[in-house]
């Protein structure tokens, strides 16, 4: 893929911009996200606080970059570990079919009744906070759909000549799994992985919303929201407004581009809408 | 009906206890890894230090909590037979009856979140299909691409702060006012009013799903042989739209809805708790502020029947509508 043709993804310019925030910023900013300043609570935006201080102090333009990192990272983690959990599901129940198959299938079933939100809710109240923790839980409620779609896939490359021809020739499962499977899924994973970072981004910023995710003291954007739900009461508007619109920005434009890719590399084909 | 569908159906059915059994391994497992111990979370710390080792082993020979695993899930299942999903610690009283309780809110306000969403959804589609990729169709989808990607939480925080907080029209929390208004209209013009926000919170991104969904599907039977040989008898564009196009599209996506439930009630969990609608979402949430982690168990298994009886019921009208289905 050229780099020009990159960049007529949409959403890509985005996100390039909120990636190049995120890691490069915070070496440039003068104020610490962490240090309260009670002197300088809920300071309307002004030229030293660029989008204003939360009740604590803290500057909301900050603790938004940092959070974004945050989103970020856990999104990008999580979407990763999920993925790859679903893959090497679905190539194993689509390869060996029959009982390993049924028995698999069963399973991903059974998971994926309870809706994800609950799950995810029961999950975060068992472990204790952190950012592993979050990542864990996310990935462990969202393997399912991908492993679903690989094993549709792998089901249909497996009944093509070349795979045919591997196996007259004596490879075993193992090698025709690795060479001639995989390779034909890694457009659809680059994609899965993709949508996956952006519902990721926003599982975790609902699971902090509700005080379950990111370890309360820590910049998340969830977390900051969930500090704002008092200040929207008394008409502060500010330290809600300016994460939010951040959480926006960066789910939005990774599922844009994560639709792009979908049409640059998987044309003509409209069963990946289930991703 | 034909043999083919009523194979299906039962094939279908049949499905069902053995992803019952997966649910109660699974939720089973999940009581298992909860870190509250039930002893303590019965009585109560303060009582619980006071107790000698000896007692609280009674109390766990008691309730059968020294027993092997098996035997445990075994007489775990039996109960929930009998339609006993155990008790709540907070509200000390049996799960099912809190969560009936607790059920018509939150159906209350997603039938009208729902219903607004989808009336909406297949009006800005109608409208939109006719003139793709026009001024009004670009307006409208990009919109729909960020409400999308707008969590409800922070839609719901955009609602309050302007209609509540800033202008004063509407109420943020509760279903209706601690002091009713007396008067059936006035009583109703209150719960009106209670419903706004937190139906507007939910129903946007629900908005943004159906519009896409309905929007491709609508683009795609538009360029249908079928169109084009209407067109060809004369029929005007609109009869064409919404006789032949629009009923199409319509039918794959009424069972579609029946595959949203998961989304509804992952969308009330959030709603409910920053309205202080008193729903399963906050119950939910609730119970796991207060680690009662019987109660979230309750909930889990009971969401889940939910959603498998919705993912049956759109397999179903699938298979009823599109033929090809049965033959799988």
């Amino acid at each position: 893929m050229k780099v020009s043709t990159i960049l007529c993804i949409p959403g890509i310019k985005v996100l390039i911009i909120i990636i190049l925030i995120a890691v490069a910023v915070p070496f440039l900013l003068p104020h610490d996200p962490n240090r309260a300043n009670l002197e300088e609570a809920e300071q309307p935006p002004s030229l030293d606080h660029g989008c204003g201080t939360d009740k604590l102090g803290r500057d909301v333009f900050t603790r938004t970059i940092y959070g974004t990192r945050i989103s970020l990272i856990v999104g990008l983690t999580a979407a990763v570990l999920a993925v790859s959990m679903g893959a090497g599901i679905g190539i194993t129940a689509g390869f060996i079919g029959g009982k390993v198959d049924g028995l698999l299938m069963r399973i991903v079933d059974t998971i994926n009744s309870p809706p994800e939100v609950i799950l995810l809710i029961v999950l975060a109240t068992i472990f204790p906070r952190s950012i592993l923790t979050i990542i864990l839980i996310i990935s462990l409620t969202h393997w399912m759909s991908t492993s679903r779609l690989i094993r549709g896939e792998t089901l249909s490359i497996k009944e093509r000549p070349f795979v045919e021809a591997a196996i007259a020739l004596g490879a075993d499962d193992r090698y025709i799994m690795k060479r001639h499977i995989l390779p034909n899924l890694y457009s659809i994973l680059v994609i899965s992985v993709t949508l996956m970072a952006a519902h990721a981004i926003m599982m975790e910023a609902m699971l902090s919303f509700l005080g379950l995710g990111i370890p309360a003291h820590m910049a998340s954007l969830g977390n900051m929201l969930n500090q704002a739900q008092s200040d929207v009461m008394r008409g502060i508007w500010w330290t809600s407004i300016f994460p939010g619109i951040m959480l926006v920005a960066t789910v939005w434009s990774i599922y844009r581009l994560g639709e792009g890719l979908k049409e640059y590399l998987t044309p003509h084909r409209d069963f990946l809408s289930r991703i | 009906m034909d043999q083919a569908l009523l194979g299906y159906i039962s094939r279908r059915v049949l499905q069902i206890p053995l992803l019952l059994v997966g649910i109660s391994i699974l939720t089973f497992l999940l009581m298992f890894l909860s870190p509250v111990d039930p002893v303590v979370a019965h009585f109560g710390l303060p009582i619980v230090q006071k107790m000698s080792d000896e007692d609280i082993m009674k109390v766990k020979d008691e309730w059968g909590l020294n027993e092997p695993l098996h035997v445990r899930y075994f007489s775990w299942i039996s109960h929930l037979f009998q339609g006993d999903f155990g008790r709540s610690h907070i509200y000390k009283r049996p799960i099912i009856d809190i969560i009936i309780e607790k059920l018509p809110a939150t159906l209350y306000l997603s039938f009208v979140a729902y219903g607004v969403a989808i009336v909406l959804a297949i009006l800005a589609a109608l409208i939109v299909i006719s003139r793709e990729g026009g001024l009004i169709d670009r307006i409208i989808t990009n919109t729909s691409f960020l409400l999308y990607a707008a969590p409800s939480f922070f839609i719901a925080l955009i609602l309050i702060l302007v209609f509540s907080v800033w202008l004063g029209w509407l109420p943020s929390s509760r279903m209706v006012s601690i002091s009713v208004p007396p008067g059936f209209f006035a009583e109703l013009a209150d719960r009106i009013r209670h419903i706004i926000l937190p139906a507007a919170a939910l129903g946007m991104s629900h908005f943004a799903l159906f519009y896409g969904y309905l929007r491709s599907s609508l683009s795609e039977s538009i360029k249908q042989d079928y169109i084009i040989t209407a067109r060809a008898k004369g029929i005007d564009e609109r009869t064409i739209l919404i006789r032949h196009a629009f009923r199409n599209s319509l039918l794959p996506f009424v069972t579609q809805l029946g595959l949203a439930i998961p989304w509804l009630i992952s969308g009330s969990v959030v709603i409910e708790t920053i309205f202080a609608w008193p729903g399963i979402g906050r119950l939910t949430y609730d119970a796991a502020m207060k680690s009662d982690f019987m109660l979230l168990i309750g909930l889990t298994l009971f969401t889940s029947i939910l959603v498998i009886i919705g993912n049956l019921l759109a397999d179903i009208a699938y298979a009823i509508i599109d033929p090809r289905v049965r033959y799988e």
